[in-house]
């Protein structure tokens, strides 16, 4: 997979990153062979920091926690498969780059502050809406979407700076 | 009101977030990005001609009240800034990609310039102390991203450079923007003035403050002898990059020491005047000696940038509605001019093969590019019929009036050198034989509609500089009461 | 230069025929079709400016001379350039000279003036440079632009003194500035600007000290010596003078100066005539003794000193022109204009030679012709007021130059046994150059022998430099030949023993050393070393000293203020605040290890320490959410940051600093810690807090307030942050890329 970030203006290296097994990639990948335990425990840690990521955020705004903490600990989560797995992998599991996440994030904390902007309410006046769900009618407000904005932008920026780290020599 | 005033910050937002997701379709990402510099110019348009009519257009973000939510206010000031910001930057994004190096035609430039953009709209419209600082921060890790692009060693050298000492100033202004909250009790413009005295007896707790503040934000601004960071960054950059930067940046820290001394703390920071006034003329004189000594077309420029920072701050540090609305003028002006000498030099290369006066010769046969260069350097010089005479003019006048006679002797002076400057650079670049006769080549013409629109703007600003200087004296009745 | 080679090019129509517009412009002022008056718009109300115009006497009279030269300049320089590709372009810039010569005349508003002053000053740089790879041509281009664009400053900043006590000052009020604008004469302000627009006079007119750019500016081609440096753009400076003149009558200082500088610069010039062997720098040198008189005449107070002046400026314009024609004619057709080679040059140049003759004979002020009506108002002005004998000495003594140069200008490049050794031009000259210089000096013939067609303006243009009592016609009639006779004579001497005191003249060597011609040079060249200082000591790229420097300077400007801030009183220590003290020491040994550790990951941890130590302040503080952030952050920062200094490798141990940076170093604390703590003695206004405290949960829906802050009532400023984090992420891709080798990544 070719990066964004990875321009074609330096042609030279980009050439051997469009074909997915170049020789660092192999490398890497021989370098450490993780254990099925080692992989299943990753697998598992994954989804709990991914899941304590996504619970401080929903909670953040009546307990400690919020969207930066959830974004630290989302990337954490990634993290851990990069150093594990590789950043191949890692960059696999985000599916887009971390800098389209981050980029993301930021669009939907903007997108957040525009419903009000349609009612002729100030940017970023936000409104809570009630969601029928499992356990009763769950409270959604545009103040979460701009929290989750903020994790992902969190989650992005840092993943893609350590990974680039993970990445070098 | 309350669509209006978000946009100059969410248009430049927007693009950049789509540029980043369109960076590979490079064709896709100009187009958008043209159409976000396009927007923005348009905006801001719509705003200068709201705000001569009388209109701010506020919003209270969040629709909290009064002073305590982030308020968002476009005056005339905020909007004359806005306009001619957008017309810089719909000017570098008409100009072709194609240049001096790799730099200019990396995807990552228009998120970046988008996103400096951002902070930009955003500092030109908050009427929020921490707000503006939180713009400035956008403003500077955008700047700071697109020097670093070059990735060749000066680059990272200079992003160095420009790092420590802005992030620096940031610092300050952090605690400084923390103090003033400590000391007048709100972070609204309106409300900390009234916290901070108002027009009446402010404590000397809020003169310290906002001296602190000063202090950063003249570091922000390039000031003596704090603008070591601007020359040893600024000639890194690609020459539309370097449009941008010399445009815009010093002048936001220039608009927010005018917000500042004019609106925030009048009464406060009238012991600073004076002090300010020698700090602006001390900027002045070395800037534009810099310039003087270099022979390097965008040092030249990049020491020009300072010297005429000085001129603003002088017109600041006079602290009077009028000299408040001279500095506006100077702003305007000062921004189309040097934006446009950048974008030129960025010309000169490509014809003359150079920046270095020593290896260039003999543009003066390629008329256009003379016509375009000779118009912004009488601007900056300052002659007649020029944006530039109106600008110093007024400058001067009113140091006489105020019976600051050295200060207008010493920015006549400057003008004589930055005379002495400019005739420099024609009798070096444009007459000289050209040391290597395959020099100078031919430029496109399309290259050149940029650079002679804004010199259109240039001259039409000095042909009739009426409706500008009376916007101008509309703009510096700033604050609640408006100023003395 | 004003041989051609290469291929001949076609002169353009538009040219050829540029001439017929000064001519139609001249035959509208001459058959009195331009009426006297005034006419404004209103251009910058804002600032009391207005495009205003005015035509008064003196305003015909300059118009006629930069009407009439005109004609015969344009028509002159297709022949003179003829062939040459450059001549569009020379044309064109006399064009718009000419046009910026009749707005400079016709200016009222002094702003209007300035326009068109400036445009002369900036067209005569382009037009001095013309020749433009000719170094010596671009100097002196620059040495012209320096000084008129000095002056033209200076011109700037008097008139805003002048409006200042005077505001909305118009040229036309300075005939009755008693009535237009009272109590002006009497501002200080009004007679400092008054002195700096006297400056600005004296550098466009080339007058000591001001003067050296002019004989320099002899680099341009023949037309423009004689069009703007002798006949019109030199006496731009005379003229604005002479608008003054009335205003300023009754000063004192006024009239000592421009005497004084005046008689000086002509004295001046005059000698320098004399060391000069190349004849265009002798006529520049005396065009400088021309403008000196001129000056000199302005400094008299009598309405016959405006007669003089008056005559004198149109006598000098139709004698100097053809004189510059002819030497143009003769390095035309010699190629050389060292008057040591040139003689008998009356066979190859007949109408030149003629063309000579009767400019010389005016120059040297002979009956019938104009230039004796000129010496003869002078002589009689003089004689009429009570004045210093130098005035005298110095008019005589010019005189007697002005004599000898006409001598050598006529009888001895033209007469006498021809220089075979000279080249011959291949090119005959045509109509094109030799009928302007004669046309010219037979037009100064004729007033000379008939006055009758220019008294009325001459007296119309003398009323307005002098309007003080009744002129009459007669004056105009020679009545004293003695002091005309005395130069005659004194000039046939000095013609006669001209290589004598030429030879002499040049033994004084030294004094060109210590003259405003080196006072230039060396002004450039302190201004060249001088900036470089400047700009090497303040821009020495030394990253620590920049900090050190931004400190200390930062640490001068904001101290004075702090100290005198009051500070808070200290109180007693609490239980609650032993963990606030725990932090604090904690901070304090982070910073402390971060300076004195060598190498790089001592300092990171330092670094490190500082953060955690902020997050126990932050927990006692009664901030829990915000310490929790903070520490996770800081332990994700020490991390990251360890692994990015052990994958690049950066350089571990570095030298110690400089103590002076530790001054640095701790100005920048002292200077933010006594800013904290000044607000801290500040009565906290805790309305803000407040509010967030009691609006957080019924109108935010949220009991976390620092959550809600955050993404609710600053959303807007998280927006920014977060803004910020992605462009730190855009921007940190190329920076983390250099290292990473090839192919490391994907």
């Amino acid at each position: 997979m070719r990066h964004p970030e990875d321009t074609p203006n330096t042609a030279p290296n980009t050439a051997p990153n469009t074909a997915p097994n170049t020789v660092s990639g192999a490398e890497l990948g021989s370098a450490r062979v993780p254990s099925p335990i080692v992989l299943r425990a990753t697998r598992i840690l994954y989804r709990v920091l991914l899941a304590a990521a996504v619970l401080l955020t929903l909670r953040g705004h009546h307990e400690p926690g919020g969207g930066f903490v959830g974004g630290l600990f989302a990337a954490v989560a990634v993290l851990t498969v990069a150093l594990v797995q590789g950043p191949k992998v890692a960059r696999r599991r985000l599916r887009v780059t971390p800098i389209q996440v981050a980029a993301l994030g930021v669009s939907l904390a903007v997108a957040s502050g525009l419903p009000a902007l349609v009612t002729g309410q100030p940017f970023l006046t936000h409104t809570i809406g009630y969601v029928p769900m499992v356990g009763g009618a769950w409270k959604v407000s545009t103040a979460l979407l701009f929290d989750f904005g903020v994790l992902l932008c969190v989650l992005g920026s840092v993943t893609g700076f350590c990974l680039r780290l993970l990445e070098s020599r | 009101m309350n669509l209006w005033a978000v946009l100059p910050v969410l248009v430049p937002l927007a693009t950049a977030l789509l540029c980043l997701a369109l960076q590979r379709r490079p064709v896709a990402q100009r187009f958008v990005s043209l159409v976000g510099g396009a927007s923005f110019l348009g905006i801001a348009v719509a705003l200068v001609l709201g705000t001569a009519g009388g209109a701010v257009y506020e919003t209270r973000l969040g629709n909290w009240p009064q002073p305590f939510a982030i308020r968002l206010s476009i005056d005339a000031l905020g909007a004359a800034l806005l306009a001619v910001s957008g017309a810089v930057l719909l000017a570098l994004l008409a100009v072709p990609g194609r240049g001096e190096c790799a730099t200019a035609r990396s995807p990552l430039v228009p998120p970046l310039v988008h996103g400096l953009m951002a902070g930009v709209g955003g500092a030109f419209s908050t009427a929020d102390l921490f707000n503006l600082y939180v713009w400035f921060e956008v403003m500077l890790i955008a700047a700071l991203g697109l020097i670093a692009l070059g990735r060749e060693r000066r680059h990272l050298d200079a992003a160095l450079r420009y790092l420590v000492l802005n992030a620096l100033a940031a610092v300050l202004l952090l605690c400084a923007v923390g103090g003033l909250y400590g000391v007048g009790g709100s972070l609204d413009f309106d409300a900390l003035s009234l916290g901070l005295g108002g027009d009446g007896s402010p404590s000397a707790a809020a003169t310290a403050l906002v001296a602190l503040a000063l202090l950063a934000l003249l570091i922000k601004s390039a000031a003596f002898p704090f603008g070591a960071w601007l020359p040893a960054a600024y000639p890194v950059l690609p020459t539309p990059i370097l449009a941008l930067f010399a445009g815009l940046l010093t002048k936001v820290g220039a608009y927010a020491v005018l917000r500042l001394v004019a609106q925030v703390a009048p009464a406060a920071s009238a012991p600073l005047l004076e002090p300010l006034g020698w700090i602006a003329a001390a900027t002045m004189v070395t800037g534009v000696l810099g310039a003087a000594y270099h022979q390097d077309l965008r040092r030249i420029l990049s020491f020009h940038v300072i010297s005429q920072i000085g001129y603003i701050l002088l017109a600041i540090s006079l602290g009077t509605r009028a000299a408040f609305a001279a500095a506006l003028v100077y702003t305007v002006h000062h921004i189309l001019v040097k934006a446009n000498l950048f974008l030129i030099a960025g010309l000169v290369r490509r014809s003359g093969g150079s920046f270095d006066l020593r290896h260039l010769g003999g543009l003066a046969s390629r008329p256009a590019l003379a016509l375009v260069f000779a118009i912004p350097a009488a601007s900056l010089i300052g002659l007649p019929l020029t944006s530039g005479f109106w600008a110093k003019l007024t400058v001067v006048k009113l140091c006489f009036a105020e019976g600051r006679y050295t200060f207008g002797v010493l920015a006549l002076l400057v003008g004589g050198l930055t005379l002495y400057s400019m005739a420099k650079v024609w009798i070096e670049a444009f007459w000289k034989e050209p040391p290597d006769p395959y020099y100078p080549r031919r430029v496109p013409k399309m290259a050149f509609v940029a650079t002679f629109a804004l010199a259109a703007l240039t001259l039409a600003l000095g042909v009739y500089p009426e409706p500008l200087l009376v916007f101008a004296e509309l703009a510096a009745a700033l604050g609640p009461g408006g100023a003395r | 230069m004003a041989a051609v080679e290469g291929p001949l090019v076609p002169t353009p129509r538009w040219v050829q025929l540029a001439w017929l517009a000064p001519a139609a412009l001249f035959a509208v002022v001459a058959l009195g079709l331009v009426p006297e008056g005034q006419w404004s718009a209103p251009w910058v109300p804002s600032l009391l400016i207005e495009f205003a115009l005015r035509v008064d006497g003196l305003t015909r009279l300059m118009l006629a001379l930069i009407s009439g030269v005109g004609t015969a300049v344009f028509f002159y320089a297709p022949g003179y350039l003829a062939g040459d590709a450059r001549l569009p372009r020379l044309m064109a810039l006399l064009v718009a000279f000419f046009l910026a010569m009749v707005g400079a005349v016709v200016a009222d508003d002094p702003w209007t003036l300035l326009l068109f002053w400036e445009a002369t000053s900036v067209l005569s740089f382009l037009l001095v440079g013309f020749d433009r790879a000719n170094r010596a041509a671009r100097d002196a281009a620059r040495h012209a632009l320096l000084i008129t664009g000095f002056g033209g400053l200076c011109l700037i900043g008097g008139l805003l003194l002048v409006q200042l006590a005077a505001p909305g000052l118009k040229l036309s009020d300075l005939t009755h500035l008693e009535g237009a604008h009272p109590g002006a004469l009497g501002s200080s302000l009004f007679h400092g600007g008054v002195a700096l627009v006297v400056i600005g006079a004296l550098t466009k007119s080339a007058q000591f000290p001001f003067h050296a750019w002019l004989p320099g500016a002899m680099t341009a081609p023949t037309p423009v010596s004689a069009y703007l440096h002798s006949a019109t753009m030199v006496k731009l400076g005379v003229y604005l003078l002479a608008r003054f003149d009335p205003a300023m009558d009754a000063v004192p200082w006024w009239h000592h100066t421009l005497l004084a500088v005046g008689a000086f610069t002509a004295v001046f010039a005059s000698v320098q005539t004399l060391r000069e062997r190349d004849l265009k720098r002798i006529l520049a040198w005396s065009t400088v003794a021309a403008l000196g008189t001129l000056t000199m005449l302005l400094g008299l107070s009598d309405a016959l000193s405006g007669v003089a002046f008056t005559a004198f400026l149109l006598a000098h314009a139709l004698y100097k022109a053809p004189l510059f024609f002819v030497a143009g004619n003769v390095d035309h057709e010699a190629g050389t204009r060292q008057i040591d080679h040139l003689r008998g040059m009356r066979k190859a140049l007949p109408f030149t030679a003629a063309a000579a003759v009767l400019a010389g004979a005016s120059m040297a002020g002979l009956p019938s012709s104009l230039g004796v009506v000129a010496k003869d108002a002078m002589q009689r002005a003089k004689d009429s007021v009570d004045i210093d004998w130098y005035v005298s000495a110095t008019s005589i003594a010019v005189s007697v130059v002005a004599v000898a140069v006409a001598a050598v200008a006529t009888l001895r490049v033209f007469f006498g046994p021809p220089n075979d050794e000279l080249a011959r031009s291949p090119h005959p000259q045509g109509l094109r150059m030799s009928l302007p210089p004669i046309a010219l000096a037979v037009v100064g013939l004729l007033l000379g022998l008939w006055h009758a067609p220019i008294e009325g303006a001459l007296l119309a243009a003398a009323r307005s430099v002098a309007p003080f009592g009744e002129l009459e016609l007669e004056v105009l009639w020679p009545t004293r030949l003695d002091g005309i006779l005395l130069a005659v004579v004194g000039g046939a001497l000095l013609f006669w023993q001209w290589d004598r005191v030429h030879r002499w003249l040049e033994g004084f060597r030294g004094l060109d050393a210590i003259g405003p011609a080196s006072l230039y040079e060396r002004a450039l060249a302190a201004l060249k070393a001088g900036a470089g200082t400047v700009t090497r000591t303040a821009q020495h790229g030394v990253l620590g000293r920049y900090v050190a420097v931004l400190a200390l300077a930062g640490a001068v400007w904001a101290l004075p203020f702090l100290v005198r801030a009051p500070l808070p009183a200290a109180g007693p220590l609490s239980a609650g605040d032993a963990g606030l003290a725990a932090g604090c020491l904690a901070v304090l040994a982070g910073a402390g290890l971060a300076v004195v550790a060598r190498d790089v990951l001592g300092r990171l941890l330092g670094a490190g320490l500082v953060g955690l130590g902020s997050a126990v302040v932050f927990l006692f503080g009664g901030a829990p959410d915000v310490a929790f952030t903070q520490l996770a952050v800081e332990t994700v920062f020490v991390v990251v940051a360890a692994t990015a200094l052990a994958r690049y490798r950066v350089a571990s141990d570095t030298p110690p600093a400089p103590k002076w940076r530790l001054v640095a170093a701790v100005a920048l604390g002292g200077l933010l810690g006594l800013a904290s703590l000044v607000v801290f003695a500040a009565p906290f206004d805790p309305s803000l807090t407040n509010f967030f405290g009691a609006a957080s949960l019924p109108e935010a829906h949220g009991r976390n307030v620092t959550n809600v802050v955050l993404v609710d009532f600053r959303a807007f400023d998280t927006l920014g942050e977060i803004a910020v984090l992605l462009l730190v992420g855009v921007a940190a891709l190329p920076l983390l890329r250099r290292n990473t080798g090839k192919g490391a990544k994907a």
